[in-house]
Formats: structure tokens, C-alpha cells, sequence
């Protein structure tokens, strides 16, 4: 059978598999609350490579490794995305954890708002949110373009297929299934990485044996002992890699991936989940060093993402590529089925719920209100997989560009009142709302507007946005701080407080 | 130092500020608290 025939097996059982999950997720999901957090349902390995796959998303198969594939060995500093990401989820898991279990928070500008008792504070980051949908649509262009490569299917119907499937499983189980499809993408993934990670130790397709064999084989300036290139922005000289690695430590920002932790039991499973959310992640992170072995074996490619899929049809039979297509694409769809349940919720619950319905004098915990918002939910849902799918019928020119407005956005507006508001207890309302004012316009000034083409802005900072939002991010922390002094604590007692005896009372409380 | 030493070195350090900062809230609190899920809220 030829790559393309296994391709159409798996992908009809992976279609299968999704649609099962997607009816237990149906079984589970009971209200508002359950629909868009899960909250309390899962142990911590699970959501660990829940996590892991959410990170990952299309990039650690496609543009990461097309990355190592142009800049050589320099290009793997790429996987410092992934412990960056995870240092800074650790820093903050078990307050945010434990302080949006108990506001009963449904997003992370909710959370926010909820935080600081700051409206808003919460609707200006869910403005922000609704950006990520730029997100979801680069996913989606993923998306089809492997469908043409390796199934011969048109990109548009590529792209409605994809789709497709993630709204039926999505608006019929919420964050059940977004959780649980998740775990298994993440499973897949780690699959794939382990066999790009053996073919690079051993040296799959170059002359000798091993890591030095592939590194012989490339040309000088791609080879292991150079760390930088002036002329790449990604690695223009240490400090760009080292704000590689800083801007992701903000991702715990994103409301698809921060809302994670309200779905873990209880806070004992943390040590679990980071445990095994490491582990899987560094893995499937090394699998950048495939785009190394593909530029070492001299593959040809039409462009430098396609590094992993011509490795796969270079290296092994075709039942391999059919297994990729379908690990790929469960990194795409892993990613977007969160960001848009994370979209969908800014209007169902962060404008609806908890903006509107108080607005208008009503009480958010009416049980109408619950099911009006569930049913916004699903029907948000499905509305931004319309809007993705006709936004990139034809690719923006400016897609990746709009993509950061959401990412770089959230990371730089947020993290201040996130951070400093979980880890301090000096921070106010007031120097929450100016630190993400900072935050973003800093983000907005260095990068948005140079790459708007509104100015030509200062190298690297024009052209690399994780650098930018690296610095977007250090101002929103700084700002918060500073602009703290301005005004007072909403609380006496922090709601993110964890010790044995603030839980021992709100659990009094409880009862 | 070439590239890879240098990212398993990175790697290697955040394990370390892992179970440094997983130690450390764990002596912090020891009681785990779970979600009470009818109500929303938390208990231990």
C-alpha cells in the first residue's frame, strides 16, 4: 500500500477515535462550568500530555523543524520554547490552580478580572483573546497544506475537513473532549519523536554513525559549535536566545493553555503532572533536531516545514508517513480545539456572563444564565470555526503577523497581573490594569507597528516577536509592581492563598 | 561548547529548579486540595 493509502486508514480511525471521545466528552459535560474547564475531573498524567500536546501545536512538527533545517544546530535552540513554557506554569500552577477552583474562574482574563475584582481588567484581555483566533487559523493552514502533500486533498477542503471535526467533537463535549483528544495526540506525538530522536542519535541517512556523522555532514556554518547567526533574528546573538526562551515562560498566560489546571483533581497532582508534562515535553521538543538530520541527508524540499513529513517518506515505508500525517495532525487540531474553546468562552462567559448579565442587574449564578452561556458557548464555537476556515480560504499575506497580536499580546498584557498577582500580595487593581496597558503597548510599539509596515522600528526587535514579547513581558511585571503603590490590595486575604490553614478554613467556609 | 551540550546543560538545570520549586511548595503545604465539583470551590 502506498503512503497515501495508509494515510486515508489512519486517518478514518483517527476520525473514529475523535468522534468516540467527542461522545463521552457529551456524557460528562453537565453545565457552563464543566463545558469550559472540566474543572476537578482529571488526574495529573493525564492532563500532562494534555499540556504537552496544547504547547506543542503544528509548529513543533512543521515550522520549528523547518527552522532547525534552514539555521542548522544554532536553529534547535528552538526547543527551549517548551521549558520555557513549562518554568513558567510551574511558578504559578498551584496558586492559579487553587485560587480559580475557588472564584470558580472559566478563563484566564476571568480569572484576572475575578483577581482583582476588575471588569475591566477582564474584558480588555478577552478583547485581546479574541486575536488568538489568528492563531487558530495559521493552525488551520497547517492543516491543509498536509492534507495536500500527503493525501493529494485540495487545501480548501484540507481545511473545512479539519475543521469539521473539531467542531463535532468540540460543541458536543466542551473541555472533556478538547482534554481527553488531547492526552492522545500527545501520546501520538511522543511516538513520533521517539523515532525522529533514534534516527538522529544513530544517523539515519548520513554517511557514518551518530550525532557527529550528521553534524560532519552539514555545511560550516550550521554545524554544532555555531551558536548564533547576525543575520537570522531568531538567533541574532545570545540575548535574542535567551528572550526565546523568556517570552514562552508567559504562555501560562494563554487562556487555552493556563485554563488547564482547573481540570487537574486537586494540587497534589501537580508534582505528577509536571513530572511527566517535562518529560513528554523535552521529548517531543527534540524533535527538532530532525529539521538538522534532513538539511545532514541534503532532502530537497519545497519548503524548509515540510522537513519531518520528507524525512518520514525518506527514511521509512509508507505506513510511517500515513502514522505521521495523522500525528501531525492531531498537533494542529490539539492546539485550536483549546483556542477555540478558550474564544468561545470570552464571549459566553467573560462579555456574557460576567460583564453583561451583572451590567444589566441580573445574577450571574441564575441557573438560566448558566445554560444561556453554555448554549453561547457551543454556538460561539461554532461561528469562530466559520470565521477561521473563510479567513484563510485564502491565506492573509499578514497571517503570522496577526497571529502574534493574540500571542505576543496576551503574553505582554498579562503577565504582570498574573505573575505578580499570584506570587505577591501587594498588587492592586490599578497597577494590574496599567501593567497590561504597558505591556501590550510596549509589544504593540517594538513589534506590531514595524511589522504593520507603519514604521521600520529597531532590529531585532522589528522582526523577532518572541524577543519582544520577552520584553513586553519584564515591563508588564515591572509596571505591576511600581504601579502597585498607587492604589490597594483588593483583598486582605489573597485568594491564591496556599497553606494548611487557608484551606483548612475555606473548607469550614465550604461546609 | 557546542550546541547540544549547551541545551542539555539547559535542560538539565530546569529539572533541577523543577524539583527545587515542587520541594519547595510541597513543604509548604501538604494538604491537597481537591475540588468540591457541585459547588465550584475547593476543599481540602
Amino acid at each position: 500500500m502506498t503512503a497515501t493509502g495508509w494515510g486515508w486508514l489512519f486517518l478514518v480511525a483517527y476520525v473514529l477515535m475523535m468522534l468516540g471521545i467527542g461522545i463521552v466528552g457529551m456524557r460528562k459535560t453537565t453545565d457552563a462550568d464543566s463545558f469550559a474547564t472540566a474543572r476537578g475531573a482529571y488526574r495529573g498524567p493525564l492532563l500532562a500530555l494534555a499540556y504537552m500536546a496544547t504547547i506543542g501545536s503544528g509548529a513543533t512538527f512543521m515550522g520549528n523543524s523547518g527552522i532547525s533545517y534552514e539555521a542548522g544546530f544554532k536553529g534547535t535552540y528552538i526547543m527551549l520554547s517548551f521549558t520555557g513554557a513549562l518554568l513558567g506554569s510551574l511558578f504559578v500552577a498551584r496558586r492559579l490552580k487553587f485560587a480559580g477552583d475557588r472564584m470558580g474562574s472559566l478563563t484566564i482574563p476571568d480569572f484576572l478580572g475575578d483577581l482583582f475584582r476588575s471588569p475591566i481588567l477582564r474584558v480588555a484581555l478577552g478583547v485581546v483573546s479574541i486575536f488568538l483566533i489568528y492563531y487558530v487559523m495559521a493552525q488551520l493552514v497547517a492543516a491543509g497544506q498536509l492534507f495536500e502533500t500527503l493525501l493529494r486533498v485540495p487545501y480548501k477542503y484540507g481545511i473545512t475537513a479539519a475543521m469539521v471535526l473539531i467542531l463535532i467533537y468540540m460543541v458536543i463535549g466542551g473541555s472533556h473532549s478538547d482534554i481527553i483528544t488531547d492526552a492522545v495526540q500527545g501520546f501520538l506525538m511522543l511516538v513520533v519523536a521517539a523515532f525522529v530522536l533514534i534516527a538522529f542519535l544513530v544517523g539515519l541517512g548520513v554517511d557514518g554513525v551518530g550525532p557527529a556523522a550528521v553534524n560532519a555532514a552539514l555545511p560550516e556554518q550550521q554545524r554544532w559549535h555555531v551558536h548564533t547567526d547576525p543575520n537570522n533574528p531568531l538567533f541574532a546573538n545570545w540575548w535574542t536566545i535567551a528572550l526565546l526562551f523568556g517570552a514562552h515562560l508567559g504562555f501560562v498566560c494563554l487562556p487555552h493553555v493556563g485554563n488547564k489546571f482547573w481540570a487537574m483533581r486537586g494540587t497534589s497532582e501537580i508534582r505528577r503532572f509536571f513530572v511527566l508534562a517535562s518529560m513528554s515535553g523535552v521529548l517531543v521538543s527534540l524533535m527538532t533536531f530532525g529539521g538538522v538530520l534532513a538539511r545532514a541527508m541534503g532532502l530537497d524540499l519545497a519548503a524548509p516545514d515540510r522537513a519531518i513529513p520528507g524525512l518520514f517518506l525518506e527514511l521509512l515505508p509508507g505506513w510511517a508517513a500515513g502514522l505521521l500525517l495523522v500525528t501531525i495532525l492531531s498537533a494542529i487540531v490539539s492546539t485550536s480545539d483549546g483556542l477555540m474553546m478558550s474564544i468561545s468562552q470570552i464571549f459566553a462567559n467573560d462579555l456574557y456572563r460576567k460583564t453583561w448579565v451583572p451590567w444589566r442587574g441580573q445574577d450571574p449564578r441564575d441557573p438560566r444564565v448558566d445554560r444561556r452561556s453554555l448554549l453561547i458557548g457551543r454556538v460561539t464555537m461554532a461561528l469562530v470555526g466559520g470565521v477561521a476556515v473563510a479567513g484563510v480560504w485564502t491565506p492573509p499575506e499578514l497571517l503570522s503577523v496577526l497571529q502574534w497580536v493574540g500571542i505576543g499580546g496576551i503574553i505582554s498584557a498579562a503577565a504582570g497581573p498574573l505573575f505578580v498577582g499570584l506570587l505577591w500580595r501587594g498588587a492592586t487593581p490599578i497597577g494590574a490594569l496599567l501593567s497590561a496597558l504597558s505591556g501590550f503597548g510596549f509589544f504593540a510599539g517594538l513589534h506590531l507597528g514595524p511589522q504593520f509596515g507603519l514604521y521600520a522600528g529597531i532590529s531585532p526587535w522589528n522582526a523577532n516577536p518572541f524577543s519582544t514579547a520577552a520584553v513586553g513581558m519584564v515591563v508588564s511585571v515591572v509596571a505591576c509592581v511600581l504601579f502597585s503603590r498607587l492604589g490597594t490590595p483588593s483583598s486582605t486575604r489573597h485568594p491564591a492563598t496556599v497553606s494548611s490553614t487557608g484551606a483548612s478554613a475555606e473548607h469550614e467556609n465550604a461546609s | 561548547m557546542t550546541v547540544p551540550i549547551a541545551l542539555l546543560s539547559m535542560t538539565i538545570g530546569y529539572f533541577i529548579v523543577m524539583a527545587a520549586w515542587l520541594y519547595r511548595e510541597a513543604r509548604l503545604d501538604d494538604v491537597d486540595i481537591t475540588v468540591h465539583r457541585d459547588e465550584g470551590r475547593s476543599k481540602p
